[in-house]
């Protein structure tokens, strides 16, 4: 099967850490290939997206944890309606919840690459898929799933 | 790219709903019918004139898969008021009052946790709200005559009716027909005047609007002798809210 060297059409807003710069950690890591997910110092809760205090000790001495890409699939969606002028006649994707089952099992948004019309189960595997972008100004890295296992890329139905 | 539009924010929470219930896709299309079915008697619906079939819902595309093109709202510009006084004014103006008997508001905790984090997802957000409604209004699910219940999608209706207590998740396959749904012999006639998805999109005012007329018997699509109304309003969102209206024989 062949691939664009990105999952979605060139064209779409590019990710910028908040000018606060509480997500930064988040995507620098991405650029190295390491998926970060929050953690309390105080009282070890997992936590997704990031915030400045833990949600359940209140703690504000947060640190970042480095997580295995390990995930299953929580629910997901297949959008076709076009929603951006960049995704105007590309057909279909699919966007996953992934749970995280070695990070309290928050849960992380993302693009499940492959067959965009591949027949998807929630409780699949998953395990994550770094997608650089070095060209763009500023370089960014994209965190994407892929099903574990034989259907790698995705089954695909006789019809859809 | 991901989650970037209201429907695909949305249908992630409708999905994993569908899928720990076990629902067929009959169960949203039934609440897209019995909109277009009300809003043929609505001379007012943008809708009226323009059935809707099951076969055309089936055929129509999709929007965000569980979502096809009907199972979504429109976009309309429009107007809806409301007067709101004390009871014991209302009863001097021209038309019958509808009287507030319970309104809440308020989510599950973290219901709006960032990036779908909430520990609750799959949910409307009503499940603790519908029972503070319940206890201040004084009535019960099965007292209700009439349901107006916000679609900004199909599947955000069948979680705020599970959560109000009307039918369980388990029974949501075998309940939700277009004819449980529709006025004026349905089990729960269900937004009568066409609602969001046929009748217009008035936003917070629309289905209240038609909750009153439910109850002064004004409405084109009218169950007869309405005493108790509920409107439902925006589910899936944090904070939500609903009420239930009464004529002055349940006060």
């Amino acid at each position: 099967m062949s691939y664009l060297p990105t999952y979605l059409p060139a064209g779409l807003p590019i990710p910028v850490p908040e000018n606060d710069g509480l997500d930064k950690p988040y995507w620098d890591a991405a650029r190295k290939g390491e998926l970060l997910v929050q953690r309390c110092k105080a009282c070890g809760t997992f936590q997704w997206g990031p915030e400045w205090i833990c949600h359940k000790c209140l703690s504000f001495d947060i640190d970042w944890h480095k997580v295995s890409g390990k995930g299953r699939i929580y629910s997901w969606e297949r959008p076709w309606h076009p929603v951006h002028p960049a995704l105007k006649g590309h057909g279909p994707y699919i966007v996953v919840l992934v749970e995280l089952p070695d990070a309290g099992n928050v849960r992380m948004l993302g693009n499940l690459v492959g067959d965009p019309r591949q027949e998807v189960h929630i409780g699949a595997e998953v395990e994550v898929v770094f997608e650089p972008h070095d060209d763009a100004k500023p370089p960014f890295t994209l965190v994407h799933w892929t099903v574990v296992g034989p259907n790698r890329y995705g089954s695909t139905p006789e019809k859809r | 790219m991901s989650a970037a539009s209201p429907a695909q924010r949305y249908a992630m929470r409708a999905m994993r709903f569908l899928h720990e219930n076990h629902l067929e896709p009959s169960a949203q299309r039934a609440i897209a019918l019995a909109s277009y079915r009300h809003a043929q008697a609505n001379p007012r619906a943008v809708m009226h004139g323009r059935p809707l079939t099951a076969e055309a819902y089936d055929a129509s595309r999709w929007i965000v898969e569980p979502w096809r093109l009907f199972d979504c709202c429109q976009e309309n510009d429009g107007a809806a008021a409301l007067i709101v006084v004390p009871a014991e004014e209302a009863r001097d103006f021209r038309q019958p009052p509808a009287y507030l008997l319970g309104s809440a508001q308020g989510s599950e905790y973290r219901n709006g946790a960032r990036g779908h984090n909430a520990p609750l997802y799959a949910t409307s957000s009503f499940t603790t709200v519908a029972p503070q409604l319940y206890d201040m209004a004084g009535v019960k699910p099965a007292d209700v005559d009439v349901v107006q219940s916000y679609e900004n999608f199909t599947g955000g209706v069948l979680m705020s009716l599970v959560e109000h207590g009307f039918f369980t998740a388990e029974q949501a396959n075998d309940f939700l027909t277009p004819e449980n749904l529709t006025a004026p012999g349905g089990k729960l006639p269900l937004n009568t005047s066409g609602g969001n998805l046929a009748e217009c999109y008035m936003h917070g005012l629309e289905l209240q609007v038609e909750a009153v007329r439910q109850l002064r018997g004004q409405s084109t699509a009218q169950v007869p002798d309405a005493e108790v109304s509920m409107v439902i309003s925006g589910p899936m969102v944090t904070p939500v809210s609903s009420m239930i209206l009464g004529t002055e024989a349940v006060l």
